[in-house]
C-alpha cells in the first residue's frame, strides 16, 4: 500500500465519517430513525470497507510484479488501515459521548442518581444497539479478523461501547452508584417502598458490563464465570457485607430486649422468605445462595446458642410446631442440629426412666403394663420426630440411643435382683408376647357351639394382636440381650404348642418371621423347628389312627401325640409314673407303630407335659374334667374303690411322695377329692387318708383341673432360665473363641477379646471378664495355651 | 558466599540481598528480578516479552509476546518441508539409453497428452526428466552418484551449472563399456592380439567380477564377495538374448517402463545391481516439492499414497498390454470429478466438477469477472480453495498473482533464496513468498472392474496358441476297423510268406 | 421467534434502480443485515407502522430478486454452525438444488457474492463461494484463463521466468 493510496482513502474517509456522525447523533439522541436512513448508513460503512481493491495503482511500472513479493513485515495492506481508522473514530465518537454524561451525572447522589444512570444507560445500551448494526460490516470484516489473529483490546462495536461506558462512566460514579443502591435497599428492609426498577435497572447493567476487556483470547474458557465479575466485584460483596451489617444488628436488637423463641424463629423465618423474594425480584439470581448463606450464618448459625437453650424447654412443653421450626431454621447451618440431637436424646432418656418410675410397683409383674408404658413413650417421640423432624437420620438415632438405655435398664429392672436385672426386661417382654399369644381365658370354652361369633371374635383378635406383635418388635429392637429374651420365649412357646393355647397358628408364625427378619435365620431356627414338630406330629397322630386303630379294640381312647426332638425344645423335667392299663396299652402300640416307622428312633414319654380329658359318672352330674397324667393316674385309681391313704397312692401311681402328695393336693383344692387332713399349703401329709369328694358340684359341665398345678412352675422357670442363659452364654462363647483361634493360631489378648465381642454382638453382649473365664476354663481342657515368655498372647493347640 | 544465588557472580560480586539492592520489574510481566539479570530475562524467558518466531531465520516475519509463539508455530509461514518421496523408473531394452542419451542432447521431449491416462502421462514425463539429466556433462552426473545410486544420480539433478554450450557430442560422454567397445572397434583390427591380453584380464577378474561391494563402492577396501563366478556366464547368456521393444512402449515412443517401481533405498543394493548387470538402467526420481509443514500431509496422500503409490488399481490395464492394447479400466478413482496431471507443476490435482456443469457463454448483465472483484472477495474464496488452486491461479495474469500474494498471504510459504558464490558455495540472498502446489486427496471410491473381464473376452490383442497341423481325433470313428484290418493284412502276408519260406526250404 | 405465531407479516424492500419487493417477515429473517435493522428499530413491533420499504442500497432488481428466490426456498433450514476452522472448506456437499439455482452466467454468479456479503445471508455466501471455487479447483492456469476469460498479460520475459523459479533446476 503505497502512501498516496493512504492519503485518497484518508480524504474520503472525511466525507464518510461526517454523514455516519450525524446518523450516530440521531441514534444517541434516540430518535427515530427511518429505515432508510438506517440502510444508507450501514451501506456507507460496507462501501468504505469494500472500496479497496487492487487494481487501482499497480499498472504504473512496477517491477516486482512477476516475482513473489519480498517479504516485507510492516506491510498493512488497505483493507487493515480502513479498518483500524474507522474504528479509532467509533471509539472516539463513544468516548466523547460517554463523558458529556458522567459529566451530568457527576453532581447528583441519591434516588436521583440512580434514575439518571438507569435511564442513561437502557438509552445508550439501545443506541449502541443501532450503533453494532450500523457498524456490523466492521464487526463481521476488520475486527473479527484482528479478534482471530489475537489482537488484544480490540473489540466488536457494541462490546467497544460497553467497554468505553464502563471506562468512562461506571468506574467513576461507580461508588457512589453502588452506595445510593444500597441505602435504597436498607430502606426497603426498613419496611418503606421503594421503585426496584432503578436496582434492577443497575443491576442489569453491571452484569452486560461483564464484558471481558482484559484478555480476549482466553475468556472463552470461563466466560460464564468472567460474565459475573463486575457484577460480584462491585456490587455483590459490598451488598453482602451491608446485610450482615444489618440483620447483626437487628439479631442483636431483637434478642438484647428479651425477645422470646417463637418470635424469633417467626421473624426470621419472614426475613429469610424476603431476602428470597428480594434476589428474584431485582438481584441476578446468582446472588440467591450467597445471600441465603449470609442471613443464615447472622440469624441462626451465631444465634445457636440460644436456640439450643430453649430446645429443651419446647421439648417439655411439647410445643411440636415450634420445634419443627426450630429444625427447619437449624438445619439451614452447618452443624445446627448436633446440640439439639443430643438434647432430644437426653430427652427422651429421661422421659422413659421417669415414665417407668410412676409404673415401677405395678410394671415389675404386669408385663402388660410395662412394656405398654415403653411403647406409650417410644410412640410420642416417633411422632415428634417424624412430624417435627421430617424423620431426620440424626433424630432418628438420638431416639434410638435413649429406647435403648431407658428399655435395657430402667426403674422396674432396678428392682429386680440383681442377677436378674440385665434380663429383667427382656423376660417381661417374652411374657407379655406370651400373653398376647395365648389364648385368652377369657374366651369362654363353651362356646364351641357359638362358633360363628367367636371366629368373628378371633379375627378382631387376629388384627389386634397382629398390630400390637409390630409394636412388640419396636421394643425388642432395643433389647441388648436378645439371646435372653429368645430362651424366655422358647419356654413359653413351648407350652403354648404342646398345651394348644396359641391363639392363633397364623400370629405365631408372624412373630417368628418378624424375629426371623429382624435377628437372622439362626435365631428362630428353634421356634421354627418346634413349629415344625408340632406339624408333623398331627400327621403322624391322624396316619397312626388310621393305620392301627384294630389293634386297639373298642375300648380304646381318644388321644394326640406331640413327637417333639429332643435338641430344639427346652428340657422337661422327667417323672416317674405307673400308668394305669387303659393308657399304657395304646401308647405299647403307637410305640410299637413308631419304632415301625422311623427304625433307631427312641422315644421317651414326657408325661409332665402331658394333658387328658376323662369323663366322671361319679358325681351328680356328668363332668368332663382336663387333668394332667399325674392327676389322671391318681383318679383312675377311684375307679377301683373309693378311699386311699397316700401311701397307696404313691406306690400305685409309682410317684414319689413329694410329687403325689402335690398332686392330690391340686385335686383336694378343684374339691373332686377330700382328705380326713387338712392341706398343708398346697400339699398333702403322707399320712392322710383320701376320699372322692360325692358332694362335688360345678357350674359349668367342663373342668379345667391341670391349671393349679401348673402355675407353681412361672417362679421357677425365671430362675433357671437366668441360669440356663449364663450356662449357654458359656458355651457360645467358648465356642466362639475356639473359631477364632482355629482360623488365627495365635492371637494376643485384646484382639482375642475384641473379636469375640464383634462376633457376638448380634446375639447378646458379652461380659468381658466372662469371656476371660471361658479363656481359663478352655486352657484348663488344654484347647489352647499361653505362649511362654509372653504376656497375652495365646496359642491354639490342634 | 552468602544467602544469595551462587549462580550470578555479579551479585555475589557486590555481595547484594534482596532487602538492599535494587529490583527492577520487568516492564512485561512485572516480576521483580535484578537489573542484570533484566536483559536476559526479556530476551529468553519472559513470557510477556515480544519476541521473533522461532524461524525468523528462515524468513518468518511474526513477531508476538512468547507465549503466543507457540499456538502460531503450526501456521507458520516459514515452517515448510520438502518431500523426500520417490518413485523408479527403469529401462524397457538396453538400447533405450542410448536413445534416451540422444533424445536428451537434441532436447527432443515427449508431448505430454493430457487425454492420455495417468500412468502414461506420468511415464513421459518422468522419461523428459530422465532424458534432460543427460543435458549435463557425463563427470558431472559421476560427481552425483552415490552408493546408493551407483549407476545413476538422483533425478531432478542437483543445482548445476546448466551449460547451453556444452557441445550435445562431447567426447568424454559416454559410458566405460562403449568407450572401450569403441576403442576396441579402432584396435581390434590392427592388434588382434590384445583381444588375448583381454581374455586374460577377464578371466583373472572372473572370480570376484559379482562382488557386489565392487559394483557400490570399489574405493572402499573390502572382502570380495566369492562364488558367483557361474552366474556371469548365465548373465551373459542373458545378455545375448535379444531385447524386443514390446508394441505398447513402441507405439507411445516410451523408453522408460510405464510400470513404476517402487524400489525402497534399503533394497538396491542387491536388487538393483541384477538389473544393472543384465543391462537395464534403474532411475530414482525424487519429489522434492517445498509445502508448509501443515500442508505435508495432505501432500502426502494426494501426490503420493493415495495416487501415484496406487497407480496399478487406479489405472487397471488389460493383460495384453504388451502387446498394445490399450484399454484400461480402474479399481478406484475419485467419487467426483476425475484426476488431472499438470506436466508444468508436476502436480496431480482434483477436478470435482467437469467444465459443462457451469454457464460458459457470457451475455452478463453484469460487468464482474473473476479479475475485478474487491479484495475481500478473493481472501474468502481462497478460503475454499487448495494451494495448487491458488497456485494456477497466480500463474493465469498479473492481476490474480497479485492477488494471491497480497491478499491470501496466508496461505504462502516463506522460502530463502539462494545464490551461488562461486563453484561449489552458496549464500542464503534473501526470502520469496511462494506458494505450494498441493491439494488435499479427493474422497476414492473402489469398484470392481467388471468392464475389464467383458473387455478380455474380446480383446483383439489376444495371443491365442495356432495350431497348424492338421487335428488328429483321438477315437476316429472306423478305428477299430482300421487296426483290425491293418492286423489282418499283417499277420496274412507274414504267415503266407513263412508257408511259403517253409515250403521252398523243404 | 415471535414472528412466526403472528400472521404472516411481510416486509417491503427495494433494490437500488427502486423495484419494491415484498417479501415474508420469516424469509429476510436470514438476511442478518435486514433482521438487525428490523430490531434495531424496534419495526418487529405489532404496532410499528412503516409503509417505507427498506431500501438495499448495493443490489439490483435482478440480482435482488435472485437472492429473495434463494431465501424463500431455504427460510426454514436450520442455522448452519459458525466454525471458526481455519482449514479449507469442503466444496463438494452442495444441494442439488443449489446446483441448479446456481447456473447461471459469471457476472451474475459474482454478483449474488457481493450481494449476500452485502445482505449478511451466511447460507447463500458459502453455496456462491463454493461454486467458484469448484470452477477454479483442480484447472490448471490455460484452464483457468480459458474459464474465465482472463487474458494471459505476462510477457514472454515473465513467463520464462516464472516457470525456472517453480523449475526442478535452478538457474
Amino acid at each position: 500500500m503505497s502512501h498516496s493510496e493512504a492519503r485518497r482513502i484518508q480524504a474520503g474517509s472525511e466525507e464518510v465519517w461526517t454523514n455516519l456522525r450525524e446518523g450516530l447523533d440521531v441514534a444517541y439522541r434516540r430518535e427515530f430513525m427511518s429505515p432508510k436512513t438506517y440502510m444508507t448508513l450501514y451501506t456507507s460503512v460496507y462501501d468504505y470497507c469494500t472500496s479497496i481493491t487492487l487494481s487501482t495503482n499497480r499498472r504504473d511500472g512496477d517491477e516486482r510484479v512477476s516475482g513473489a513479493d519480498m517479504v516485507n513485515p510492516q506491510r498493512i495492506t488497505g483493507a487493515d488501515f480502513v479498518g483500524h481508522e474507522m474504528y479509532q473514530k467509533v471509539e472516539e465518537y463513544v468516548s466523547a459521548y460517554v463523558t458529556a454524561v458522567r459529566e451530568k451525572g457527576a453532581e447528583l447522589s441519591g434516588e436521583d442518581l440512580l434514575k439518571f444512570y438507569t435511564t442513561e444507560w437502557e438509552n445508550f445500551r439501545i443506541s449502541s444497539k443501532v450503533m453494532d448494526g450500523i457498524f456490523a460490516y466492521l464487526n463481521r470484516h476488520w475486527i473479527k479478523r484482528e479478534l482471530d489473529e489475537g489482537h488484544e483490546n480490540i473489540f466488536m462495536v457494541y462490546t467497544l461501547a460497553l467497554v468505553v461506558w464502563k471506562r468512562n462512566v461506571f468506574n467513576e460514579l461507580r461508588e457512589k452508584v453502588i452506595d445510593a443502591m444500597l441505602e435504597l435497599i436498607r430502606s426497603e428492609r426498613t419496611g418503606s417502598t421503594i421503585n426496584n426498577r432503578y436496582i434492577s435497572g443497575v443491576v442489569e447493567c453491571l452484569v452486560e458490563l461483564g464484558v471481558d476487556d482484559t484478555d480476549s483470547g482466553e475468556a472463552k474458557k470461563d466466560a460464564e464465570a468472567k460474565k459475573l465479575s463486575v457484577y460480584k466485584e462491585c456490587f455483590e460483596n459490598k451488598f453482602l457485607a451491608a446485610t450482615r451489617e444489618f440483620y447483626a444488628q437487628e439479631a442483636s436488637n431483637f434478642l438484647g430486649n428479651g425477645g422470646n423463641v417463637t418470635d424469633y424463629m417467626i421473624k426470621v423465618e419472614t426475613r429469610l422468605q424476603q431476602e428470597d423474594d428480594r434476589c428474584l425480584l431485582y438481584l441476578n439470581s446468582s446472588t440467591k445462595t450467597p445471600l441465603a448463606n449470609c442471613c443464615e450464618s447472622v440469624l441462626i448459625a451465631n444465634q445457636l446458642e440460644f436456640f439450643q437453650s430453649h430446645f429443651g424447654n419446647l421439648l417439655v412443653d411439647k410445643r411440636d410446631d415450634d420445634l419443627s421450626r426450630m429444625f427447619k431454621l437449624c438445619d439451614r447451618v452447618q452443624n445446627g442440629l448436633d446440640q439439639l440431637r443430643l438434647s432430644l436424646e437426653r430427652h427422651i432418656t429421661k422421659e422413659g426412666f421417669e415414665a417407668l418410675e410412676r409404673v415401677a410397683q405395678e410394671a415389675s409383674n404386669d408385663a402388660k403394663l410395662y412394656v405398654k408404658t415403653l411403647l406409650e413413650v417410644h410412640q410420642r417421640y416417633q411422632m415428634l420426630v417424624n412430624r417435627s423432624f421430617k424423620n431426620e437420620p440424626g433424630f432418628m438415632q438420638s431416639l434410638d440411643k435413649a429406647a435403648t438405655s431407658f428399655i435395657n435398664a430402667n426403674a422396674v429392672t432396678k428392682r429386680a435382683p440383681p442377677a436378674a436385672q440385665l434380663t429383667k426386661s427382656a423376660e417381661l417382654l417374652a411374657r407379655y408376647c406370651d400373653q398376647l399369644l395365648r389364648k385368652s381365658s377369657k374366651m369362654p370354652d363353651e362356646n364351641e357351639l357359638e362358633d360363628l361369633q367367636t371366629k368373628i371374635v378371633e379375627l378382631f383378635s387376629l388384627m389386634f394382636i397382629i398390630i400390637y406383635l409390630s409394636l412388640q418388635m419396636i421394643v425388642f429392637k432395643y433389647i441388648d440381650d436378645k439371646d435372653v429374651f429368645s430362651k424366655f420365649y422358647t419356654k413359653m412357646f413351648s407350652k403354648r404348642l404342646i398345651s394348644d393355647l396359641s391363639a392363633s397358628d397364623e400370629a405365631e408364625a408372624n412373630f417368628i418371621s418378624k424375629l426371623k427378619s429382624m435377628c437372622g435365620y439362626e435365631y428362630t431356627a428353634r421356634l421354627s423347628k418346634m413349629v415344625n414338630d408340632t406339624q408333623v406330629s398331627k400327621d403322624l397322630t391322624s396316619d397312626f389312627k388310621e393305620k392301627k386303630a384294630h389293634l386297639l379294640g373298642e375300648k380304646a381312647i381318644e388321644f394326640n401325640v406331640l413327637v417333639l426332638s429332643s435338641g430344639s425344645w427346652p428340657t422337661f423335667p422327667n417323672s416317674t409314673l405307673t400308668l394305669p392299663q387303659q393308657l399304657s396299652s395304646t401308647i405299647e402300640v403307637f410305640g410299637q407303630y413308631y419304632h415301625e416307622k422311623f427304625n433307631g428312633r427312641r422315644l421317651t414319654w414326657v408325661y409332665s407335659q402331658c394333658r387328658g380329658e376323662i369323663t366322671s359318672s361319679a358325681f351328680s352330674k356328668k363332668y368332663v374334667f382336663t387333668v394332667t397324667t399325674a392327676q389322671m393316674c391318681t383318679l383312675l385309681l377311684f375307679n377301683e374303690q373309693r378311699s386311699y391313704n397316700m401311701e397307696q397312692i404313691s406306690a400305685a401311681t409309682g410317684m414319689d411322695a413329694k410329687t403325689s402328695s402335690m398332686i392330690v393336693g391340686s385335686l383336694i383344692k378343684n374339691q373332686v377329692l377330700k382328705a380326713d387332713v387338712p392341706l398343708q399349703g398346697d400339699d398333702i401329709p403322707m399320712n392322710a387318708t383320701v376320699t372322692l369328694s360325692d358332694s362335688y358340684s360345678n357350674k359349668k359341665v367342663r373342668v379345667d383341673l391341670s391349671k393349679l398345678s401348673m402355675k407353681q412352675d412361672a417362679v421357677r422357670d425365671t430362675e433357671s432360665v437366668q441360669k440356663n442363659v449364663d450356662e449357654d452364654r458359656k458355651s457360645v462363647i467358648s465356642a466362639c473363641i475356639v473359631r477364632i483361634m482355629k482360623t488365627r493360631k495365635r492371637v494376643p489378648h485384646q484382639q482375642l477379646i475384641s473379636e469375640v465381642i464383634v462376633q457376638l454382638q448380634g446375639r447378646f453382649k458379652p461380659k468381658v471378664d466372662m469371656i476371660k473365664r471361658c479363656i481359663g476354663s478352655l486352657i484348663e481342657k488344654e484347647y489352647m495355651l499361653r505362649v511362654e515368655n509372653q504376656k497375652d498372647l495365646y496359642d491354639y493347640i490342634a | 558466599m552468602s544467602t544469595h544465588e551462587s549462580h550470578c557472580s555479579y551479585c555475589t560480586n557486590i555481595n547484594c540481598s534482596f532487602k538492599d539492592c535494587l529490583l527492577v520489574k520487568c516492564s512485561h510481566c512485572h516480576i521483580p528480578l535484578h537489573p542484570c539479570k533484566l536483559e536476559e530475562h526479556i530476551e529468553e524467558v519472559c513470557r510477556r516479552a515480544p519476541t521473533k518466531c522461532t524461524n525468523h531465520l528462515n524468513g518468518c516475519p511474526i513477531i508476538l509476546i512468547r507465549e503466543k509463539i507457540a499456538g502460531h508455530l503450526p501456521n507458520c509461514v516459514a515452517s515448510i518441508v520438502v518431500c523426500s518421496r520417490d518413485r523408479c523408473r527403469k529401462l524397457n531394452t538396453k538400447a533405450c539409453k542410448l536413445q534416451l542419451k540422444h533424445l536428451g542432447r537434441k532436447n527432443e521431449f515427449l508431448p505430454v497428452d493430457e487425454e492420455d491416462d495417468l500412468d502414461i502421462q506420468l511415464a513421459c514425463y518422468d522419461q523428459n526428466l530422465i532424458a534432460e539429466s543427460y543435458h549435463f556433462s557425463r563427470s558431472n552426473r559421476v560427481q552425483q552418484r552415490d552408493p546408493i545410486h551407483p549407476a545413476h544420480p538422483l533425478i531432478p539433478l542437483r543445482n548445476m551449472p546448466y551449460d547451453m554450450t556444452t557441445s550435445p557430442y562431447n567426447l568424454d560422454d559416454s559410458s566405460e563399456d562403449e568407450q572401450r567397445e569403441k576403442v576396441e572397434l579402432v584396435f581390434s583390427t590392427i592388434h588382434s592380439n590384445i583381444n588375448f591380453q583381454r581374455e586374460k584380464l577377464k578371466k583373472s577378474r572372473m572370480v570376484f567380477a559379482n562382488c557386489y561391494m565392487c559394483q557400490i563402492d570399489p574405493s572402499v577396501q573390502h572382502l570380495h564377495t566369492l562364488g558367483n563366478g557361474a552366474d556371469i556366464e548365465k548373465l551373459k547368456k542373458r545378455r545375448m538374448t535379444p531385447q524386443v521393444m514390446d508394441q505398447f512402449h513402441e507405439k507411445l515412443n516410451l523408453k522408460v517402463s510405464i510400470v513404476i517401481e517402487n524400489a525402497p533405498e534399503s533394497t538396491l543394493k542387491s536388487e538393483n545391481i541384477r538389473e544393472i548387470k543384465k543391462g537395464g538402467t534403474f532411475y530414482t526420481l525424487k519429489c522434492l516439492k517445498t509445502v508448509r509443514r501443515s500442508e505435508y500431509g495432505d501432500h502426502c496422500l494426494s501426490q503420493h499414497t493415495q495416487s501415484i503409490d496406487q497407480m496399478n488399481e487406479m489405472i487397471l490395464r488389460c493383460p495384453n498390454w504388451t502387446r498394445g492394447c490399450q484399454f484400461s479400466t480402474h479399481r478406484v478413482r475419485p467419487k467426483t470429478g476425475k484426476l488431472k496431471y499438470h506436466p508444468r507443476t508436476a502436480t496431480l490435482s482434483h477436478q470435482p466438477v467437469p467444465d459443462a456443469q457451469f454457464v460458459q457463454d457470457d451475455g452478463s448483465p453484469s460487468d464482474r469477472t473473476l479479475e475485478n472483484l474487491p479484495l475481500w472477495c478473493y481472501e474468502l474464496l481462497a478460503m475454499y480453495l487448495p494451494s495448487s488452486s491458488l497456485y494456477n491461479l497466480s500463474l493465469s495474469s498479473r492481476k490474480l498473482r497479485e492477488v494471491v500474494f497480497i491478499g491470501c498471504n496466508k496461505r504462502c510459504y516463506i522460502e530463502s533464496v539462494w545464490h551461488p558464490l562461486k563453484k561449489g558455495s552458496w549464500i542464503q540472498k534473501d526470502f520469496a513468498w511462494k506458494i505450494s502446489s498441493t491439494e488435499p486427496p479427493p474422497a476414492l471410491e473402489w469398484a470392481v472392474p467388471v468392464d475389464l473381464s467383458h473387455h478380455i473376452s474380446q480383446c483383439s490383442h489376444f495371443d491365442g496358441v495356432v495350431y497348424e497341423e492338421k487335428l488328429i481325433p483321438v477315437f476316429p470313428r472306423n478305428l477299430e476297423n482300421d487296426i483290425w484290418n491293418g492286423f489282418s493284412n499283417e499277420l496274412s502276408e507274414k504267415s503266407i510268406r513263412a508257408e511259403i519260406q517253409d515250403i521252398l526250404d523243404e | 421467534m415471535a414472528a412466526e405465531a403472528k400472521p404472516e407479516r411481510n416486509i417491503k424492500i427495494s433494490s437500488s434502480d427502486n423495484e419494491t419487493f415484498t417479501v415474508p417477515r420469516n424469509v429476510i429473517r436470514l438476511s442478518t443485515t435486514i433482521n438487525t435493522l428490523l430490531q434495531d428499530l424496534g419495526l418487529d413491533e405489532e404496532d410499528a407502522v412503516n409503509t417505507d420499504p427498506i431500501p438495499v442500497q448495493n443490489v439490483t432488481a435482478p440480482i435482488l430478486k435472485k437472492v429473495i428466490a434463494w431465501c424463500t426456498y431455504h427460510y426454514q433450514d436450520a442455522t448452519p454452525t459458525d466454525d471458526a476452522d481455519n482449514r479449507e472448506k469442503r466444496t463438494d456437499d452442495i444441494a442439488s438444488w443449489d446446483v441448479e439455482f446456481l447456473k447461471v452466467d459469471q457476472g451474475t454468479l459474482f454478483e449474488l457474492i457481493l450481494a449476500a456479503n452485502y445482505l449478511d445471508i451466511k447460507g447463500l455466501l458459502d453455496v456462491t463461494c463454493k461454486t467458484v471455487a469448484n470452477m477454479i479447483k483442480g484447472k490448471s492456469p490455460e484452464e483457468i484463463r480459458r474459464t474465465f476469460n482472463i487474458k494471459n498479460d505476462f510477457t514472454p520475459e515473465e513467463e520464462e521466468q516464472i516457470r525456472k523459479e517453480n523449475a526442478w533446476c535452478e538457474d
